[in-house]
């Protein structure tokens, strides 16, 4: 367990750095994020797709499957991995605040 | 610290190697180690059997942590030095007339000790094995982790597509095997069961380069991970006489569509395809395929008569073939010659392959099986037909690969995290599959009439059955 400080606050997050409590989200805590996974600046291709990640988080319960995130973003996959190059499941669900996904990775 | 080490009395081989606070601080040793001095063992060394002898030596606490000399930082080293150590048991193998693996391990930069130990030990020393995604290479990366970080760290694997019909070119496999000894243990894995080709011992520093250097000679890495896995076909039209359709150039079309899924993770688990020539197949798709295309024929076999004769005449055992063909079908007359009965023939390819001047029929196709596996929650399944005939046309195979990306589509949409499709189509059943990938079930799918006299009729046929009947029986009071 270790604790990050993004935007003056402090949270916390797992080993891997996915956040543990979801509702602490704010665009500042998705900037603060995407240095650790290496992405310069959050362009409007990323925001489509963190915002359409949280928008399912909120209704489901769950993190969507990577066909529905292309499909509702418009995106090819490789695009997706263009944008996150550790992937949806891993670097795109850490920027929106989503609890690490199950499975491997 | 006290060091017990447990050796052959008569060449004092170490079989087993324990450290007093090991004993104390685990029961499960200490009594294993009693054990094995209580008993009479065969050394793996010189295969002598008698009662092992303790030997106890004093060791520093600090000989045995840090032992190992630490690279330098910031330097990323093309390989891991290993010391040269004594490997009795690796030697005894390489000892004989066959070429060795042994031997063959010993010219690379492979982990010697890590084998070594596995075979003093009788267990293997690799951990746990796992994928990564890198920037930039989504899938392509095995990572194997090592339980014996004294001898080697871990070692990462890179998986390579290999050429249609696994042909490759000297110049090519020179290549290959240049990046090999540049940046990896200078070993090939050549080829893996899942028709690939696995480049070994890649340090994470190394792997961007390697990956470049790999695709710019014009090979693709992919297929770990949740995607579809390197499909694998039969050798087909290149180099058999019995395939029902061009598997290779399948193959190659289905790269040129799907290349983005290999190389992409998106589906809940993997995704196997399998295509194999003709119902013998030879890739084993209908064991291990999640979808398996297979080459058929709907017309009876074609025979040849005056060249079944010829081979009868020169000692052929027409009357065992005849005997045990599955369908019971085949009849041989010496004036009439050899009979093929329509009805019961279910082109199984066992007269084709015993009889030559017996070939397949003309009217041939591809049929899809779905759903096999070996592994996954419920254990080894065999394949099931979804379509039992369909035609393959070249050069884009649009039908059949349509097909392929409903059936995913319907996977992807319906099935669980980890979820194979075997275990998918066991959980919702297959008449629910049809309905979702919209193939109408038809009788060749069912091979024999239903022995079962219990059957569930659906309410809407049941009512309006009733409903028939009792508009036929208003009309009858009428008149």
């Amino acid at each position: 367990m270790a604790a990050v400080t993004l935007a003056g606050k402090q949270f916390e997050v797992d080993e891997d750095g996915f956040m543990l409590d979801v509702a602490q989200w704010t665009p500042e805590v998705a900037i603060g994020l995407a240095k650790s996974e290496g992405i310069d600046a959050l362009t409007d291709d990323h925001w489509k797709v963190i915002n359409y990640l949280r928008g399912y988080y909120q209704k489901f319960n769950v993190a969507p499957p990577v066909r529905m995130v292309c499909k509702e973003t418009g995106f090819s996959l490789k695009r997706i991995y263009e944008l996150f190059s550790t992937g949806p499941a891993k670097g795109a669900c850490k920027l929106a605040g989503l609890p690490k996904p199950t499975g491997c990775i | 610290m006290e060091a017990i080490k447990l050796c052959c009395a008569k060449c004092g081989f170490v079989v087993e190697e324990y450290t007093s606070v090991e004993l104390t601080d685990n029961p499960r040793k200490a009594k294993r180690c009693q054990y094995l001095l209580q008993k009479s063992s065969i050394c793996p060394s010189c295969l002598a059997s008698g009662r092992l002898k303790e030997v106890r030596t004093q060791v520093d606490d600090n000989a045995i942590v840090g032992a190992k000399p630490q690279p330098a930082p910031g330097v990323a080293a093309a390989h891991e030095e290993h010391p040269q150590s004594p490997t009795p048991m690796m030697d005894a193998i390489s000892r004989g007339s066959w070429p060795s693996h042994a031997a063959e391990l010993k010219k690379t930069h492979y982990p010697l000790q890590m084998y070594e130990q596995a075979l003093q030990k009788r267990a293997t020393q690799w951990g746990y094995g796992g994928y990564v995604s890198l920037p930039g290479v989504a899938a392509g990366v095995l990572v194997r982790a090592s339980a014996r970080p004294d001898i080697t760290k871990g070692s990462n694997f890179l998986r390579i597509m290999d050429p249609c019909g696994n042909f490759f070119k000297t110049d090519a496999m020179r290549g290959l095997c240049d990046i090999a000894d540049k940046y990896a243990y200078g070993l090939l894995h050549l080829l893996s069961t899942g028709g690939d080709l696995e480049m070994l011992g890649i340090p994470t520093e190394n792997l961007k380069p390697a990956v470049d250097e790999i695709t710019a000679l014009g090979f693709d890495v992919g297929s770990t991970g949740d995607d579809y896995r390197t499909s694998e076909e039969c050798i087909g039209p290149a180099k058999c006489d019995l395939p029902l359709y061009d598997t290779l150039g399948f193959r190659e079309a289905w790269y040129k569509r799907f290349l983005e899924d290999v190389q992409y993770p998106r589906f809940p688990h993997k995704f196997k395809c399998k295509f194999a020539g003709c119902p013998n197949d030879c890739v084993r798709g209908g064991q291990k395929a999640d979808v398996f295309v297979c080459g058929v024929f709907r017309d009876l076999p074609i025979v040849d008569q005056p060249k079944v004769a010829a081979w009868v005449k020169g000692g052929g055992d027409i009357s065992t073939v005849c005997t045990r063909c599955p369908g019971g079908c085949l009849t041989w007359d010496a004036k009439r010659g050899l009979g093929i009965d329509g009805d019961s023939c279910i082109r199984c390819m066992y007269c084709i392959n015993k009889i030559p001047g017996v070939r397949p029929g003309g009217d041939r196709g591809v049929a899809i099986l779905v759903g096999g596996k070996l592994r996954g929650k419920y254990g080894p399944m065999l394949a099931k037909v979804l379509v039992p005939f369909m035609k393959a046309v070249p050069p884009d195979y649009k039908e059949v690969f349509d097909l392929i990306e409903r059936i995913t589509a319907v996977y992807d949409e319906h099935a669980r995290k980890k979820e194979r499709m075997g275990d998918f189509l066991l959980r919702i059943g297959m008449v629910e599959f049809f309905r979702l990938v919209g193939v109408e079930p038809s009788a060749q799918l069912f091979d024999r009439p239903r022995t079962n006299l219990y059957y569930h009729w659906e309410p809407e046929e049941v009512n309006a059955e009733i409903a028939q009947r009792n508009i036929a029986g208003q009309s009858v009071s009428k008149e």
